[in-house]
Protein backbone atom coordinates (compact mmCIF):
# COMPACT_ATOMS: atom_id res chain seq x y z
CA UNK A 1 0.00 0.00 0.00
CA UNK A 2 1.02 3.51 -0.51
CA UNK A 3 3.23 4.86 2.03
CA UNK A 4 1.48 8.07 3.72
CA UNK A 5 3.14 11.26 3.93
CA UNK A 6 1.37 13.36 6.87
CA UNK A 7 1.64 17.21 7.55
CA UNK A 8 4.84 16.95 9.24
CA UNK A 9 6.37 15.41 6.76
CA UNK A 10 5.06 18.30 4.51
CA UNK A 11 6.86 20.41 6.75
CA UNK A 12 10.19 19.11 6.34
CA UNK A 13 10.34 19.93 2.95
CA UNK A 14 10.64 16.87 1.00
CA UNK A 15 8.38 18.08 -1.58
CA UNK A 16 10.23 16.22 -4.67
CA UNK A 17 9.88 12.75 -3.49
CA UNK A 18 6.34 13.41 -2.23
CA UNK A 19 5.35 14.62 -5.66
CA UNK A 20 7.24 11.73 -7.26
CA UNK A 21 5.75 9.53 -5.39
CA UNK A 22 2.69 10.54 -6.18
CA UNK A 23 3.04 10.65 -10.10
CA UNK A 24 4.98 7.37 -9.81
CA UNK A 25 1.01 6.03 -7.88
CA UNK A 26 -0.84 7.31 -10.52
CA UNK A 27 1.29 6.13 -13.15
CA UNK A 28 1.16 2.55 -12.18
CA UNK A 29 -3.03 2.76 -11.70
CA UNK A 30 -3.69 4.51 -14.93
CA UNK A 31 -1.91 2.96 -17.92
CA UNK A 32 -1.29 6.01 -20.26
CA UNK A 33 -1.74 8.83 -17.64
CA UNK A 34 0.21 11.73 -19.31
CA UNK A 35 2.13 13.73 -16.28
CA UNK A 36 3.97 17.24 -15.97
CA UNK A 37 6.04 18.48 -12.65
CA UNK A 38 6.20 22.14 -12.90
CA UNK A 39 8.70 22.39 -9.84
CA UNK A 40 9.42 25.97 -7.75
CA UNK A 41 12.69 28.23 -8.51
CA UNK A 42 12.70 27.94 -4.81
CA UNK A 43 13.07 24.86 -2.83
CA UNK A 44 10.55 25.40 -0.21
CA UNK A 45 8.13 26.82 -2.92
CA UNK A 46 5.31 24.97 -4.45
CA UNK A 47 5.10 21.97 -6.67
CA UNK A 48 2.27 21.36 -9.28
CA UNK A 49 1.49 18.21 -11.07
CA UNK A 50 -0.60 18.17 -14.25
CA UNK A 51 -2.20 14.76 -15.04
CA UNK A 52 -4.22 14.24 -17.79
CA UNK A 53 -6.14 10.97 -18.89
CA UNK A 54 -9.70 10.08 -20.13
CA UNK A 55 -9.37 13.90 -22.34
CA UNK A 56 -9.57 14.78 -17.86
CA UNK A 57 -6.71 16.85 -16.41
CA UNK A 58 -6.69 16.59 -12.65
CA UNK A 59 -3.98 19.54 -11.49
CA UNK A 60 -2.12 18.93 -7.80
CA UNK A 61 -0.67 21.79 -5.63
CA UNK A 62 1.83 20.82 -3.06
CA UNK A 63 2.29 23.58 -0.95
CA UNK A 64 5.24 22.70 1.92
CA UNK A 65 2.99 24.71 4.62
CA UNK A 66 -0.46 24.30 3.55
CA UNK A 67 -0.76 20.89 2.28
CA UNK A 68 -2.07 19.14 -1.09
CA UNK A 69 -4.34 20.59 -3.12
CA UNK A 70 -6.67 18.55 -5.90
CA UNK A 71 -8.52 20.32 -8.95
CA UNK A 72 -9.53 19.25 -11.81
CA UNK A 73 -12.16 21.56 -13.59
CA UNK A 74 -11.09 23.54 -16.86
CA UNK A 75 -13.45 26.28 -16.44
CA UNK A 76 -10.68 27.73 -13.39
CA UNK A 77 -11.24 31.28 -13.09
CA UNK A 78 -7.78 33.56 -12.63
CA UNK A 79 -6.84 33.54 -8.76
CA UNK A 80 -8.93 30.42 -7.51
CA UNK A 81 -7.47 28.45 -5.06
CA UNK A 82 -7.51 24.33 -4.98
CA UNK A 83 -10.95 22.78 -4.93
CA UNK A 84 -10.28 20.12 -2.48
CA UNK A 85 -7.61 20.23 -0.37
CA UNK A 86 -5.47 16.88 1.71
CA UNK A 87 -3.21 16.47 4.24
CA UNK A 88 -1.09 13.24 2.80
CA UNK A 89 -0.34 12.01 -0.55
CA UNK A 90 -2.24 8.45 -0.05
CA UNK A 91 -5.81 10.58 0.55
CA UNK A 92 -5.01 12.61 -2.58
CA UNK A 93 -3.92 9.94 -4.43
CA UNK A 94 -7.17 8.07 -3.86
CA UNK A 95 -9.45 11.12 -4.43
CA UNK A 96 -7.52 11.76 -8.04
CA UNK A 97 -8.35 7.88 -8.79
CA UNK A 98 -12.10 8.46 -7.55
CA UNK A 99 -12.35 11.21 -10.23
CA UNK A 100 -11.19 9.32 -13.12
CA UNK A 101 -12.94 5.98 -12.67
CA UNK A 102 -16.38 8.33 -11.38
CA UNK A 103 -15.40 10.79 -14.56
CA UNK A 104 -16.69 13.84 -12.08
CA UNK A 105 -14.89 17.08 -11.51
CA UNK A 106 -13.72 18.25 -8.04
CA UNK A 107 -15.93 20.78 -6.01
CA UNK A 108 -15.02 23.76 -4.03
CA UNK A 109 -16.44 23.38 -0.63
CA UNK A 110 -20.11 24.54 0.15
CA UNK A 111 -21.43 25.82 3.42
CA UNK A 112 -23.58 23.00 4.52
CA UNK A 113 -25.90 22.22 7.67
CA UNK A 114 -24.84 19.81 10.01
CA UNK A 115 -27.41 17.88 8.71
CA UNK A 116 -26.33 18.27 4.85
CA UNK A 117 -22.77 17.47 5.77
CA UNK A 118 -23.91 14.09 7.77
CA UNK A 119 -25.73 13.59 4.49
CA UNK A 120 -22.85 14.27 2.17
CA UNK A 121 -21.11 11.06 4.26
CA UNK A 122 -24.07 9.16 3.18
CA UNK A 123 -23.87 8.72 7.33
CA UNK A 124 -27.77 8.28 8.90
CA UNK A 125 -28.79 9.70 12.99
CA UNK A 126 -28.21 6.26 13.93
CA UNK A 127 -25.18 5.37 13.06
CA UNK A 128 -24.07 8.47 13.91
CA UNK A 129 -26.33 8.18 17.51
CA UNK A 130 -24.30 5.16 18.21
CA UNK A 131 -21.09 6.54 17.52
CA UNK A 132 -21.29 8.90 20.28
CA UNK A 133 -23.77 6.43 22.17
CA UNK A 134 -26.61 9.03 22.36
CA UNK A 135 -29.61 8.91 21.24
CA UNK A 136 -30.83 9.33 17.67
CA UNK A 137 -33.39 12.20 18.84
CA UNK A 138 -29.90 13.80 20.36
CA UNK A 139 -28.33 13.96 17.27
CA UNK A 140 -31.72 15.02 15.63
CA UNK A 141 -32.22 17.97 17.94
CA UNK A 142 -28.17 18.90 17.64
CA UNK A 143 -28.83 19.24 13.77
CA UNK A 144 -31.53 21.51 14.85
CA UNK A 145 -30.23 24.16 17.09
CA UNK A 146 -28.87 27.47 16.53
CA UNK A 147 -26.17 27.24 18.42
CA UNK A 148 -23.85 24.16 19.35
CA UNK A 149 -20.84 23.73 22.20
CA UNK A 150 -17.71 23.84 20.71
CA UNK A 151 -16.95 20.37 22.51
CA UNK A 152 -20.40 19.09 21.13
CA UNK A 153 -19.48 20.12 17.48
CA UNK A 154 -15.92 18.72 18.04
CA UNK A 155 -17.16 15.38 19.04
CA UNK A 156 -20.18 15.31 16.45
CA UNK A 157 -17.66 16.37 13.60
CA UNK A 158 -14.75 13.66 14.87
CA UNK A 159 -18.00 10.99 14.60
CA UNK A 160 -18.41 11.57 11.20
CA UNK A 161 -14.34 11.18 10.79
CA UNK A 162 -13.27 14.38 10.53
CA UNK A 163 -11.62 17.37 12.76
CA UNK A 164 -12.85 20.55 13.48
CA UNK A 165 -11.10 23.42 13.44
CA UNK A 166 -11.55 27.15 14.47
CA UNK A 167 -9.56 29.97 12.64
CA UNK A 168 -10.45 33.93 13.18
CA UNK A 169 -10.04 35.77 10.25
CA UNK A 170 -9.02 39.20 10.40
CA UNK A 171 -8.64 41.96 7.47
CA UNK A 172 -4.78 41.00 8.04
CA UNK A 173 -4.15 37.93 9.11
CA UNK A 174 -5.33 34.44 10.08
CA UNK A 175 -5.06 32.48 13.22
CA UNK A 176 -6.20 28.93 14.50
CA UNK A 177 -8.11 29.24 17.41
CA UNK A 178 -7.47 26.64 20.14
CA UNK A 179 -10.59 26.85 23.27
CA UNK A 180 -8.88 25.97 26.62
CA UNK A 181 -5.46 27.32 28.57
CA UNK A 182 -2.74 28.29 26.49
CA UNK A 183 0.21 25.54 26.03
CA UNK A 184 2.87 26.58 28.47
CA UNK A 185 5.87 28.06 26.75
CA UNK B 1 -21.44 45.98 1.33
CA UNK B 2 -22.47 45.28 -2.27
CA UNK B 3 -21.51 42.08 -3.79
CA UNK B 4 -20.52 41.10 -7.18
CA UNK B 5 -20.35 37.63 -9.05
CA UNK B 6 -17.57 35.73 -9.96
CA UNK B 7 -17.47 36.89 -13.54
CA UNK B 8 -17.94 40.22 -12.60
CA UNK B 9 -15.69 40.55 -10.03
CA UNK B 10 -13.05 39.32 -12.46
CA UNK B 11 -14.16 41.83 -15.35
CA UNK B 12 -13.23 44.38 -12.97
CA UNK B 13 -10.01 43.15 -12.15
CA UNK B 14 -8.82 43.32 -15.64
CA UNK B 15 -10.45 46.82 -16.56
CA UNK B 16 -8.85 48.38 -13.57
CA UNK B 17 -5.85 46.84 -14.64
CA UNK B 18 -5.77 47.82 -17.75
CA UNK B 19 -6.93 51.14 -16.87
CA UNK B 20 -3.71 51.33 -14.29
CA UNK B 21 -0.69 53.48 -15.55
CA UNK B 22 2.41 50.66 -17.31
CA UNK B 23 4.37 49.62 -14.57
CA UNK B 24 8.36 50.16 -15.04
CA UNK B 25 9.58 47.03 -13.54
CA UNK B 26 8.55 43.59 -12.42
CA UNK B 27 7.70 44.34 -8.90
CA UNK B 28 6.02 47.34 -9.58
CA UNK B 29 3.59 45.33 -12.18
CA UNK B 30 3.31 42.20 -9.43
CA UNK B 31 2.00 44.96 -6.81
CA UNK B 32 -0.46 46.39 -8.95
CA UNK B 33 -1.99 43.13 -9.83
CA UNK B 34 -1.81 41.98 -6.34
CA UNK B 35 -3.46 45.29 -4.95
CA UNK B 36 -6.25 45.69 -7.45
CA UNK B 37 -7.39 41.74 -6.70
CA UNK B 38 -7.10 42.15 -3.33
CA UNK B 39 -9.16 45.65 -3.30
CA UNK B 40 -11.78 44.26 -5.60
CA UNK B 41 -12.10 41.28 -3.47
CA UNK B 42 -12.01 43.44 -0.20
CA UNK B 43 -15.08 45.24 -1.59
CA UNK B 44 -17.53 42.98 -3.76
CA UNK B 45 -16.77 38.93 -3.14
CA UNK B 46 -18.07 39.45 0.42
CA UNK B 47 -15.27 36.93 1.53
CA UNK B 48 -12.48 37.18 3.94
CA UNK B 49 -9.05 37.14 3.10
CA UNK B 50 -7.51 33.77 3.95
CA UNK B 51 -4.32 32.66 2.49
CA UNK B 52 -3.60 30.24 5.22
CA UNK B 53 -5.74 27.51 3.23
CA UNK B 54 -5.32 26.03 0.13
CA UNK B 55 -9.15 25.45 -0.28
CA UNK B 56 -11.40 27.66 -2.72
CA UNK B 57 -12.87 30.27 -0.71
CA UNK B 58 -14.62 31.84 -3.37
CA UNK B 59 -11.80 34.86 -3.60
CA UNK B 60 -9.82 35.58 -6.38
CA UNK B 61 -5.94 35.18 -4.95
CA UNK B 62 -2.61 37.38 -6.06
CA UNK B 63 0.14 35.05 -7.45
CA UNK B 64 2.14 33.98 -4.61
CA UNK B 65 5.93 33.83 -3.93
CA UNK B 66 5.92 30.38 -3.67
CA UNK B 67 4.93 30.20 -6.94
CA UNK B 68 7.29 31.60 -8.73
CA UNK B 69 9.15 30.16 -11.13
CA UNK B 70 12.21 31.03 -13.45
CA UNK B 71 11.49 31.45 -17.40
CA UNK B 72 13.82 28.76 -19.42
CA UNK B 73 15.99 31.07 -21.54
CA UNK B 74 14.19 34.11 -20.59
CA UNK B 75 15.91 35.88 -18.11
CA UNK B 76 13.61 39.10 -18.37
CA UNK B 77 10.37 37.06 -17.20
CA UNK B 78 9.39 35.66 -14.05
CA UNK B 79 6.10 32.90 -14.16
CA UNK B 80 3.85 32.25 -11.24
CA UNK B 81 2.28 29.02 -11.03
CA UNK B 82 -1.74 28.71 -9.93
CA UNK B 83 -4.30 25.91 -10.30
CA UNK B 84 -5.63 26.96 -14.25
CA UNK B 85 -3.23 30.18 -15.07
CA UNK B 86 0.76 30.97 -15.47
CA UNK B 87 0.76 34.82 -14.74
CA UNK B 88 4.09 35.80 -16.71
CA UNK B 89 5.98 39.21 -15.41
CA UNK B 90 8.27 41.15 -17.17
CA UNK B 91 11.78 42.93 -15.70
CA UNK B 92 9.72 46.16 -18.32
CA UNK B 93 6.74 45.57 -16.34
CA UNK B 94 4.47 43.71 -18.50
CA UNK B 95 1.86 41.24 -17.94
CA UNK B 96 0.26 38.65 -19.28
CA UNK B 97 -2.06 35.75 -18.03
CA UNK B 98 -2.28 32.29 -19.99
CA UNK B 99 -4.57 29.72 -19.34
CA UNK B 100 -3.01 26.36 -18.97
CA UNK B 101 -4.11 25.65 -22.81
CA UNK B 102 -1.65 29.02 -23.12
CA UNK B 103 -4.63 30.94 -24.09
CA UNK B 104 -3.69 34.52 -23.54
CA UNK B 105 -6.49 35.72 -21.11
CA UNK B 106 -4.95 39.42 -20.49
CA UNK B 107 -1.85 40.86 -21.44
CA UNK B 108 -0.54 44.74 -20.62
CA UNK B 109 2.61 46.56 -22.05
CA UNK B 110 5.32 47.38 -19.61
CA UNK B 111 6.32 51.46 -19.79
CA UNK B 112 8.88 50.92 -22.39
CA UNK B 113 5.65 49.96 -25.10
CA UNK B 114 7.09 46.36 -25.18
CA UNK B 115 5.19 43.37 -24.67
CA UNK B 116 6.45 40.15 -22.11
CA UNK B 117 8.30 38.88 -25.12
CA UNK B 118 9.45 41.54 -26.69
CA UNK B 119 11.44 42.63 -24.33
Amino acid sequence: MAETFGPSDMENGDMENSILHLESLLQTRFEGIKTTIDPPTNADGTWWLDCMFSERLVTVELNPKLGIGVSSRESALFGEKSDETFTNVEDAYRRIVRIYLSNTDTAAPRELSLRELRHSLNLSQVEMAATLNVSQASISKLENRDDVLVGTLKSLIAAMGGKLEIRALFSDSVSKVRIGKSVPD
Amino acid sequence: MMTMTRRERLEKIFEQLRMAPRASSAEEALNQLSDIVNDIEDHYSGIPFDPSSLGNDGRFYPPQEDNKRAVTGNSNVVRYRTKGHNIFIGSNGSIEIQRMDTTIEFSKLGSDGRDIWSQ
